[in-house]
């Protein structure tokens, strides 16, 4: 589905939470929530309680300026931008920041296949596998959906190509070129939240980044 | 061809064991999505629950019947469906509203020919025309819509911008017509008279047969005696405060920094300068995430500017961009 297209999908999910719709509530909470659940955690250094409060007051905000949301990035990235926003205002509230981790693995694919793969066992390996963990969970979480199930499907569950097609009810053809689309897609979302999430930590009330070329 | 291929291969064995490496995404807790079901209820209910609609839709003129059954139409429209074939076209969109909730208007709102918006005490709203001109309705205000190109000012005051690119837009009243020439305006009706408060460009009030040119930094007050009178008027600060706390939250994410700047100096009538020539190149690179909703155009460079390794500091009028803390960054 084109960016567009999933736009106006969640521009059409949003109108209908504004009508009070519960099937909209479960197509948000399938679709957006698992992911700004994640986003928070990684925001506030895994801390679970505050991860909580401002998933919470993420979602009040957000359900109280719906009309505010114009479909001019996804539902999942309005909602995290708005998390974001949250968590740099507690800590310059606070005057503290989130435990720093130097991710400096690098975002190369290799180089974060190393750390994960690693078995050191001090505090600060097992941090940096547990962000980078997360951040490759945050990068599927920002892929169209059926990108994400599709990798997820074949290299967690291992499933046959076939399989994938009939679960994503499209032909043989089309699921090779949806996981041959995702895979790029996931490296790219990857190396986005690495530089993204580096300068969140480094306590600002909001994150910014200097365009390339 | 070969090494490409073998590349690609690679590529992606890496991208299938990184995914494999860190195992199904942890889900949400059943307990937080049961907390943000409530949290959208009560929401929903919030809104329900509204005492009075106070933004009122009605009838202009001698047709009012007809117009307000087509206006109405266009309006259900769009909150329920598709706009009728044959319904007045819209000609503005609602941007904002400020004040106590309440009232049948929603932000996204579509209004047509005809339409009027009314705003009470403590109330103000933000309108987009069809052409990109900015309207801002203060308290106790009562517009009504002619046309894309006409609005008539039934009571209250009403902000206009624009933007530079004007097609003659027109501010009706019972004393007068203000007509834009490119600019920033604001018309205010008065006991006996009428105001008009130029911030940029120029306005030409038709006052029967005689034209009168107002230029920026002018207010001109004409009375019902045909009496004018004209002073001078800043182009930011307390005679434009209203208009600052009617206007649509800017949305940061993915923007320069030079864009929101822009959108600072546009809302607040600042001028900007910046205190290394090579900063203004490197805020079009700089690149926000994040949302400013809730502040207006003068409190924002507090939250943005610092975050993105600048400072500022605003002197008489001028709000100048230097690097914080003399760095590169």
């Amino acid at each position: 589905m084109p960016e567009d297209e999933h736009h106006h999908r969640d521009q059409a999910l949003v109108r209908r939470l504004m009508d009070g719709d519960e099937a909209a509530f479960e197509q948000l909470s399938e679709q957006c929530l698992g992911g700004l659940w994640r986003f928070a955690l990684t925001r506030v250094g895994h801390d679970e309680q505050l991860a909580r409060e401002m998933f919470q007051s993420t979602l009040a905000t957000a359900f109280e300026t719906l009309a505010a949301y114009r479909g001019e990035s996804t539902l999942l990235s309005w909602l995290c931008g708005i998390c974001r926003f949250k968590v740099g205002s507690h800590y310059r509230t606070r005057r503290r920041r989130p435990r720093e981790v130097d991710l400096d693995a690098g975002d190369g694919l290799e180089a974060v296949l190393g750390t994960l793969t690693s078995s050191g066992g001090d505090p600060e390996e097992r941090l940096r596998r547990r962000e980078m963990t997360t951040l490759v969970h945050l990068a599927l979480d920002q892929l169209p959906e059926r990108y994400g199930r599709a990798l997820e499907w074949k290299y967690l569950e291992g499933l046959p190509v076939g399989e994938i097609a009939g679960r994503l009810q499209v032909g043989l053809k089309a699921a090779e070129s949806i996981l041959s689309r995702a895979r790029p897609a996931f490296r790219a979302a990857f190396q986005k939240l690495h530089r993204d999430v580096e300068g969140g930590y480094r306590g600002l009330r909001l994150v910014t980044e200097r365009r390339s070329g | 061809m070969k090494e490409v291929t073998d590349d690609l291969r690679s590529d992606d064995e890496t991208v299938g064991r990184v995914i494999h490496a860190t195992g199904p995404r942890p889900p949400l807790p059943d307990d937080l999505r049961e907390a943000a079901r409530e949290t959208w209820r009560a929401k929903l209910e919030a809104r329900a629950g509204t005492p009075r609609p106070y933004r009122r839709w009605s009838p202009w003129a001698l047709a009012a019947a007809l117009l307000l059954v087509a206006g109405v139409s266009a309006f259900l429209g769009h909150r329920f469906g598709p706009a009728r074939v044959g319904a007045p076209p819209v000609i503005a969109t609602v941007e904002g509203l400020f004040g106590p909730p309440g009232g049948t208007l929603k932000t996204g709102d579509a209004l047509s020919a005809g339409a009027a918006v009314e705003t009470g005490p403590g109330e103000r709203v933000a309108l987009r025309l069809a052409g990109g001109e900015a309207v801002r309705l203060d308290v106790a205000t009562r517009l009504e819509l002619e046309s894309a190109a006409v609005l008539a000012l039934r009571r209250g005051a009403v902000y206009l911008d624009s933007g530079g690119g004007s097609q003659g837009l027109a501010v009706k009243t019972r004393f007068g017509v203000a007509r834009d020439v490119g600019t920033q305006f604001e018309v205010r009706l008065l006991d006996g008279a009428w105001s008009v408060q130029v911030r940029e460009g120029e306005v030409r009030l038709e006052l029967g047969d005689e034209t009168v040119a107002a230029p920026a930094g002018t207010t001109v007050t004409a009375r019902s005696d045909g009496t004018l009178e004209r002073a001078a008027v800043s182009a930011h600060g307390a005679p434009w405060d209203w208009v600052l706390r009617a206007s649509p939250p800017f949305e940061l994410e993915g923007r320069s920094v030079r864009e929101f700047l822009a959108w600072v100096t546009r809302e607040t009538g600042w001028r900007l300068r910046f205190a290394d020539p090579e900063l203004e190149r490197e805020t079009r690179e700089i690149i926000a995430h994040g949302s400013i909703a809730g502040l207006t155009a003068a409190e924002a460079p507090e939250v943005v500017l610092p975050s993105s390794g600048l400072d500022y500091r605003t002197t008489g009028g001028t709000l100048v961009i230097a690097r914080a803390g003399g760095s590169g960054n």
